[in-house]
């Protein structure tokens, strides 16, 4: 490494970056965490409150009920994209075919496209007289022509698969990447020791993607937790309150219901919890011997 | 790999080629929509009979789009220039030079990158508003600009890091001083971390929707999926208008995202597995 | 620089957060900061700020009228700043504690709004302007208990005068003459008759009850029109203004509760509801779909519009043919006179300019109700939807029959009240078991109270 030459030009360089993200990010930040102890409505005197926004956010169904629904994203964000990208990425990294980079950045558009343009857009194809529901009686299956965003059961794994629709190639992207840097070496050795494809996917493949899977884990898995947009410009919680998420539920109690106090508390709780979630993938990536 | 052989590939093709077209079918739906005539109440999949841009017209003069665009443009061009320079400076600090704290304040800057927003805006809000900042486009690029930071310093040490160390070596050995290094040795080469990340710097900002809806509440200055979000809830019944703007708002970054595609994912790829 | 640097760095992470939390909540708290506010008077002019979330035509009544206010007083600017209705509570707080406060703004009745503002000391008591320009005298009896709140801000329907109000609601069904007549169904009479008709249109293929239920407000507008034959005076009362003896759970409110479901479970009820917003099923009811609409007064305007003759509207038909019909409704939003004023005898000038007899003629002729007893001066009538309401109106008003919104119980309908009227209405969950968790979150109200 290289030694600066004057003791204060390294900080110097890095002084802009810090201009912007200390006030703009790490204090307000610092603010939620003191706000979280108070009660404030933005306007009177706030009162100290110690720990009771704490006590009864976690002791709220509604809060509990908006974690859930953020687990169920997971899986659909995460854990589905994940499983369906590996077997993709790998059978495209090795077919190979002309026109795959055509076909994958098509898989990847949908990552380019804002959320509130993919909320707009999937509300009018899951609305009860939408394309979806169309083409479902074109098929003959009228009972399945349900107001899918509207349903107390389904609206939620709605917005999953829409979520699931939008990381599927930002999955395969990472994969496909990570596959490139496997050795042959190992493939070969493989070959050599007489292991058939799925073996080989299990004892080659996988570990070598530890890293992509990862990284993919950690944005599929943050994203979820922190879906907004998507819920905000299509069901807004509804219908009942199926699809709350937490960050609706911080806008709300912040933007709609002036509890200041209550939303801190809930986007440090919010902050915490997509932390561990990205300690715990990273620590389990780490972990596995290769 | 193991090549696969010639069913294999076509197998592949097949899949990938359903994958990708059902990812592409309803973006293809909203396109034909919005290209439907004005009052057409449309509910299946049609194939326009003509192709009417009148519904881009009308976005355009009845709902402000022109408005709503010129504003994503100003901040999200403000924002990736911003980020890129303050984390191409402080990557290269973070990934060629040695200082006291260095790793503390890498990992401080690293928070940002799993700080959600939602834990932020309130007192974002609260202090703006007090310096009688809200309702203007800094309010939205100032903030923007910290939290890409986080990622862009991430990304911009890593590529200065897998920098070849002689080439530095040799050049201070010239008596060349840091920042004429920077510039002169290791930017040139640095095109494609740059490019991925004023890519991705510019789409995450035009594509930003919480902040924009929490700072700016003034029509003149709101950013365009805000824009599509009123639009989209005032006017409910207005389907091919709604697509029109739809396509409007995303068009931009897509447009982006295709010109510089093989050159981003590249970078993208590569950065990535720096990790 | 770097010794800032350093500086940080020498901190620790602990100490920092713990000197930016003392920082923070010092800097960021305390009431509002009204310290000197420049820019009210400039030179002889003077602004008064007013804060509205009105929309529609309502609003660009307003905007005239106000208009109007300026050009009567020379050297005075009205400036009206207008926030979307879901976002107006909290943004008139924000507003509030500035220090460019409104000095006029409109409220929402009873707890919903007024009450925490009250409760904040941001509202003043009007009743030394009230006696000056006879605004106690104007309204209804029906109406006044509505405009009455204690300056503690916990006891609501009476004590000090707060917010004055300039136009009235009523919720009714709204129903497509063509469709009733072809239906052969003449306008019903009795619940049993409505019911009955329902029935009719459904095997008829028609959709009986349109509604827009993605806002979730729209179903408990349905619960209102219910609640008015099944659920008692008392009841409701008790409810809205805060007498613990009475709850949710009460044998009128899960009978309302029960209905509905059992409506929605015959497939009365518009299929699409959850997924659709008021405006799309009031578009597609002007549109021909749907027999009946149940909404408010305020619609009246854009659907006779739309509709001309072929719409009319009646207040929920009583269960005994013949009885007085009860609808639930109010005189809609006040005008307010805030603490942090400096201008508060022009801010109440204002108020009387715009709650005056020439605004309520305008209103009327308009095809939207007011609260005031015009008598002679009233205008002809824009529409026969119009006269409907109108007429609807005032058999609420001389029968005393008007009931209080439910919502005014409490504020924040939006994170109880209305998903689980929601849930209630589709099935998802039993009337018992929604109104107890209503009746559970009005209960924490009630206690913060006090």
């Amino acid at each position: 490494m290289k030694r600066s030459s004057g003791r204060a030009v390294p900080y110097l360089y890095v002084l802009p970056a810090f201009l912007f993200f200390v006030p703009f990010v790490l204090v307000p930040f610092a603010h939620t965490v003191g706000l979280s102890f108070y009660d404030w409505d933005g306007l009177t005197q706030a009162a100290f409150a110690g720990l009771d926004n704490y006590r009864m956010a976690l002791g709220s169904p509604l809060v509990r009920s908006a974690f859930a629904h953020a687990l169920v994203l997971i899986f659909f964000f995460g854990v589905l994209p994940v499983l369906v990208a590996l077997p993709l990425a790998a059978m495209s990294a090795r077919a190979n075919a002309p026109g795959g980079n055509a076909l994958r950045t098509l898989i990847f558009l949908p990552q380019a496209i804002s959320t509130v343009v993919v909320g707009v857009s999937w509300g009018w194809i899951l609305a009860l007289d939408g394309p979806l529901n169309a083409a479902l009686r074109a098929l003959g299956l009228d009972w399945a022509a349900i107001d899918w965003l509207g349903s107390f059961t389904w609206a939620l794994p709605s917005l999953g698969m829409v979520g699931a629709w939008t990381l599927l190639g930002l999955c395969v992207a990472l994969f496909f990447a990570g596959l490139q840097q496997i050795p042959e070496s190992l493939y070969d050795a493989a070959a050599v020791d007489g292991a058939g494809r799925w073996r080989t996917f299990r004892a080659v493949t996988l570990p070598g993607l530890k890293g992509p899977v990862a990284v993919a884990l950690t944005v599929t898995v943050v994203s979820a937790l922190r879906a907004f947009d998507l819920v905000f410009v299509t069901t807004r919680g509804g219908p009942g309150t199926e699809t709350i998420v937490p960050g609706i539920l911080i806008y709300r109690r912040a933007f709609e219901d002036a509890r200041l106090g209550s939303a801190a508390a809930l986007a440090v709780i919010l902050a915490v919890v997509v932390f561990a979630a990205t300690w715990i993938i990273n620590r389990i990536a780490d972990r596995k011997p290769s | 790999m193991i090549a696969a052989t010639r069913p294999e590939k076509t197998w592949s093709t097949a899949i990938l080629l359903v994958f990708a077209a059902a990812t592409v079918l309803p973006i293809l739906g909203i396109v034909l929509l919005s290209l439907q005539p004005g009052e057409a109440q449309l509910s299946g999949f049609a194939w326009p009979d003509r192709l009417d841009f009148g519904n881009y017209a009308r976005a355009f003069e009845v709902a402000h789009f022109g408005s709503y665009l010129k504003s994503s443009l100003v901040v999200s061009i403000a924002v990736a220039a911003g980020t890129v320079v303050v984390s191409t400076l402080a990557g290269y600090a973070f990934g060629t030079m040695r200082f006291a704290g260095d790793n503390l304040l890498f990992y401080v800057l690293l928070t940002g990158l799993v700080i959600p927003f939602e834990a932020v805006i309130v007192p974002l809000y609260v202090e703006l508003q007090a310096a009688r900042l809200t309702n203007s486009y800094a309010s939205v690029i100032l903030p923007l600009v910290g939290v890409n930071a986080a990622f862009g310093t991430f990304w911009m040490r890593a590529y200065f890091r897998a920098a070849p160390r002689e080439l530095i070596e040799a050049a201070s050995l010239d008596g060349a001083g840091s920042l004429r290094i920077l510039w002169k040795v290791l930017l040139p080469g640095a095109r494609p971390a740059l490019l991925t990340l004023v890519v991705l710097a510019f789409m995450w900002s035009w594509n930003e929707f919480l902040l924009p809806l929490v700072m700016l509440s003034r029509e003149d200055l709101r950013t365009a999926p805000l824009g599509l979000a009123f639009f989209a809830s005032r006017y409910t019944t207005d389907r091919v208008g709604m697509a029109a703007a739809a396509v409007m708002v995303a068009l931009p970054v897509v447009a982006l995202f295709v010109a510089t595609h093989r050159r981003f994912v590249h970078g993208m790829w590569a950065g990535a597995l720096k990790q | 620089m770097s010794r800032t640097a350093r500086g940080r760095l020498r901190f620790g992470l602990s100490r920092l957060v713990a000197a930016l939390f003392v920082a923070g909540i010092s800097a960021g708290c305390g009431p509002n900061g009204a310290g000197e506010r420049d820019g009210a008077v400039e030179g002889g002019r003077r602004t008064l700020e007013v804060w509205t979330p009105e929309s529609g035509s309502r609003l660009q009544l307003v905007q005239r009228r106000a208009a109007g206010f300026s050009a009567a007083h020379p050297g005075v600017e009205v400036n009206l700043t207008i926030r979307d209705f879901g976002s107006y509570p909290a943004q008139l707080k924000l507003a509030l504690a500035s220090d460019r406060p409104p000095d006029v703004a409109i409220g929402n009745l009873g707890w919903s709004l007024d009450g925490p503002l009250i409760k904040a000391g941001l509202l003043r008591p009007l009743d030394p302007w009230a006696a000056r320009y006879g605004w106690d005298k104007r309204f209804p009896d029906a109406a006044r208990a509505q405009m009455r709140f204690t300056t503690d801000g916990r006891q609501f329907g009476r004590g000090a005068i707060f917010g004055i109000p300039y136009a009235a609601d009523v919720i009714g069904w709204f129903y497509n003459a063509r469709k009733l007549e072809a239906l052969k169904v003449p306008v019903p009479m009795t619940l049993a008759e409505l019911e009955s008709s329902f029935e009719t249109a459904k095997h008829a293929g028609e959709v009986p009850i349109m509604l827009g239920n993605k806002a979730q407000w729209p179903g408990l507008h349905l619960f209102y029109l219910v609640s008015a034959d099944l659920a008692s005076n008392e009841e409701i009362n008790g409810i809205v203004f805060g007498d613990r003896a009475i709850q949710w759970t009460a044998p009128g409110f899960v009978q309302s509760a029960r209905t509905l479901a059992g409506w929605n479970e015959k497939g009365f009820i518009e299929p699409g509801a959850n997924g659709m917003s008021p405006a799309d099923a009031l578009a597609r009811f002007t549109q021909g779909s749907g027999v009946f609409l149940p909404a408010g007064s305020w619609n009246v305007a854009e659907l006779s519009a739309a509709m001309a003759d072929n719409v009319g509207f009646f207040l929920m038909p009583p269960v005994r043919a013949g009885d007085p019909r009860r609808a639930t409704g109010s005189v809609g939003y006040g005008w307010h006179i805030t603490t942090a004023s400096r201008q508060p005898d022009l801010a109440a000038e204002f108020i009387d300019f715009m709650t005056r007899d020439e605004f309520a003629i305008e209103l009327v002729a308009g095809g939207d109700i007011t609260p005031l007893d015009l008598g002679e001066r009233a205008p002809r009538l824009p529409s026969r939807l119009a006269g409907d309401a109108y007429a609807a109106w005032q058999s609420v008003v001389s029968n005393g029959t008007l009931l209080p919104y439910l919502e005014f119980a409490a504020p924040n309908g939006a994170e109880v009240l209305y998903p689980t009227m929601q849930s209630m209405i589709a099935g998802h969950e039993t009337p018992e078991q929604g109104l107890a968790r209503i009746e559970e979150s009005r209960k924490e109200f009630l206690d913060s109270l006090r």
